[in-house]
């Protein structure tokens, strides 16, 4: 209080109102301050009281308009983040990026469509593919096997025949061996008979004509010596062979006939002729006689 | 977070929330871009994916906010990983004012003086632990690495097998991922594929399978081409070998899954061999898109076993069906460390029956296709 008043012109302070004395009245029965004093004083305190409160109006209404600006200032700093120019301008930004990313995701949504798409479609493809790669690895499959099994029948039908062939050939071969021995043994046993006849007949003829004519007698003694040549078993003497060469023609024309005859013949040879035939082979003894005979029949 | 007030935070994110993520997600990009136009070459011309992204992230934050063990790793995860995107020390400030106005903004009447004390905060901490985590690794490690397309292998009209060179050899572990950009076909857009072979080089080998409207995968197996560039991001995941374990390995992956397993299978041939048995599982024989050298891989090592199952072609002749089902019939594995890698039905499945066969949750590692 005292500081407020203290620059106040004509003013009263605290310090003066407890301090304040007045002059004792001097007139006559009278005790007392001095009226006039006390008057001034009075009077000098309202007014300072009045241009207090004055003041003090003053002061408020002072502190009210600078709270009032203060409050203005904090608003107005607010409100420059969010001021209408800011709040427009994030608007305008947030427009243009939602813009821009509704065109993206466009762009991207198409690109995921088309994926999706091109995997579905490559799924589906993979899917028939693998089903046609089955159907055409069952298919193959069976034509292969069939090819196979056709290829076992050929080659089994191959086999029987080639057996068939060679058994008709091993038969073949046996019944021209057999015919062959026969028709030896044939030949053989019939030169011998022949031979022997003819030596009966020579030796009849010597016997009855040539005591009459010893020229014939002569010459059929001298024919038997190219028996022994033929290889004949038996035993010959000069006069036989000599008789012999001469109607070794002959013979070769009876050995040959039964070579055409066919098996009858030589199942009927068979019991007429030795048992064992002689060997096949086409070295064997030879000699002129019999050469042109085996020849024509083992070749 | 002593004095903050986190259930008057989470009550007020969910009230902001409500009135949808996206449209909060635009609000705060929009700020964003507006006040710090430097900020928009960091993301992708489209941003709905981002927006998602960015909701994802304040979720997890807020749902978390009073569980510093499960959140501090995941925010030095993220700040680390924001690296590859340019992001520096000096965003984090922007990036929190974006938010707090997008958080008055939604508020309304409810906003008061110390609730926007309460988040500055809290975003104080958060964007602390992300970037304390980045310049942590900023001096020992590039924020991303540049390489160029050696070749493209498309194996089906879907999959294909990349070999990219980078300059100086990417020091991810067998089995982690790696954040891939295509710089020019579909630039600021990262997704995460796992390198097929051992660290050490300067070449990966990426398997990549086209996600009908994934931007990065389309862009991989659709669009690049031998000498493209990309961009990759730091190494991530935590499907690694544990040196420590001698316990047999059982490794099951669908389609290009197969990528952490074959990484991990070429580590443990240069280090410690462990019997392994690897199932690789594919709808159909042309999908089965690495047999040749799974073929080598099991002829080359004793130690290892293949088992290629196909769940949906007849023309297979070896084991039909789910390969989490083939690999569970054909074993038993609870003595073994587990490794699963594939589509996100694939793992759910694999993962349950596994389970459900004896194989403890600890032994378990998984990973799951994102989209991309």
């Amino acid at each position: 209080m005292t500081d407020v008043t203290s620059g106040v012109p004509g003013g009263i302070t605290g310090a003066e109102l407890t301090t304040a004395t007045f002059a004792t009245s001097k007139g006559f029965g009278k005790s007392g301050y001095e009226a006039a004093e006390v008057d001034e004083f009075l009077s000098r305190s309202a007014a300072a009281v009045d241009r207090l409160n004055a003041q003090l109006t003053d002061t408020e209404q002072a502190l009210a308009d600078a709270r009032a600006e203060i409050q203005q200032l904090r608003e107005r700093v607010d409100r420059d983040s969010q001021s209408s120019e800011v709040e427009q301008a994030v608007t305008v930004l947030t427009t243009a990026q939602v813009t821009a990313d509704n065109t993206i995701t466009y762009a991207d949504d198409y690109s995921a469509r088309v994926m999706a798409e091109a995997q579905e479609l490559y799924d589906t493809t993979r899917r028939n593919a693998t089903v046609l790669e089955q159907e055409t690895e069952s298919k193959s499959r069976a034509v292969y096997e069939d090819a196979l099994r056709r290829v076992a029948a050929l080659e089994r039908e191959n086999e029987e025949r080639v057996a068939e062939l060679t058994l008709s050939a091993e038969i073949a071969q046996e019944e021209l061996d057999g015919q062959t021995a026969y028709l030896r043994t044939l030949r053989d046993a019939t030169r011998i008979q022949m031979e022997k006849f003819l030596e009966g007949m020579l030796d009849h003829l010597s016997e009855q004509y040539g005591r009459a004519h010893p020229i014939a007698a002569q010459a059929a003694n001298s024919a038997v010596p190219g028996a022994a040549a033929a290889g004949i078993s038996s035993g010959n003497n000069a006069r036989r062979t000599r008789r012999n060469q001469r109607v070794s023609g002959r013979s070769v024309t009876v050995a040959g006939r039964p070579a055409v005859a066919g098996p009858d013949r030589r199942r009927q040879g068979a019991a007429d002729a030795p048992t064992i035939p002689p060997p096949r082979s086409p070295g064997r003894s030879p000699s002129q006689v019999d050469r042109p005979v085996g020849t024509s029949i083992t070749d | 977070m002593t004095d903050i007030d986190t259930a008057a935070l989470k009550e007020n994110f969910a009230a902001v929330a409500a009135h949808g993520g996206d449209e909060v997600a635009l609000y705060f990009y929009s700020y964003l871009f507006l006040r710090y136009p430097e900020t928009r070459d960091m993301f992708p011309p489209g941003m709905t994916k981002q927006r998602d992204r960015l909701v994802g992230a304040l979720v997890r934050i807020v749902t978390d906010v009073d569980n510093a063990g499960q959140l501090v790793p995941y925010l030095e995860d993220l700040g680390r990983d924001h690296r590859k995107f340019g992001t520096l020390t000096a965003h984090y400030p922007a990036v929190g004012e974006a938010l707090l106005a997008t958080l008055r903004h939604f508020s309304g009447a409810g906003w008061t003086d110390k609730l926007g004390a309460d988040w500055a905060a809290a975003y104080r901490i958060v964007a602390g632990a992300m970037s304390g985590a980045a310049e942590k690794v900023a001096a020992s490690e590039p924020a991303f690495w540049d390489a160029e397309i050696l070749d493209v292998d498309h194996r089906t009209f879907d999959i294909a097998v990349l070999t990219v060179r980078t300059q100086t050899p990417v020091p991810y572990l067998a089995g982690q991922s790696l954040a891939v950009e295509p710089s020019l076909a579909r630039p600021r857009e990262w997704r995460f594929f796992t390198p097929a072979n051992a660290p050490g080089g300067v070449d990966i080998e990426l398997h990549a399978r086209l996600i009908p409207g994934g931007p990065v995968s389309t862009a991989l197996v659709r669009v690049c081409q031998r000498g493209d560039r990309l961009r990759l991001g730091p190494p991530f995941g935590r499907m690694t070998l544990q040196p420590a374990s001698d316990r047999p390995l059982l490794m099951v992956a669908g389609s290009t899954g197969l990528a952490p397993m074959k990484a991990m299978i070429a580590e443990l041939a240069g280090t410690g061999r462990r019997r392994t048995h690897l199932f690789f599982g594919a709808r159909s024989v042309r999908e089965a898109y690495d047999r040749d050298a799974l073929a080598a891989l099991d002829n080359r090592y004793g130690w290892l076993s293949v088992v290629t199952a196909i769940s949906d072609d007849t023309r297979w002749n070896g084991p039909q069906g789910l390969i989490g089902e083939v690999a569970a019939d054909q074993g038993d594995w609870s003595d073994h460390d587990v490794f699963v890698c594939g589509s996100p039905a694939m793992v759910e499945a694999s993962v349950k029956r596994l389970l459900a066969d004896g194989v403890l949750e600890e032994q378990i590692k998984f990973e799951e296709f994102g989209e991309a």
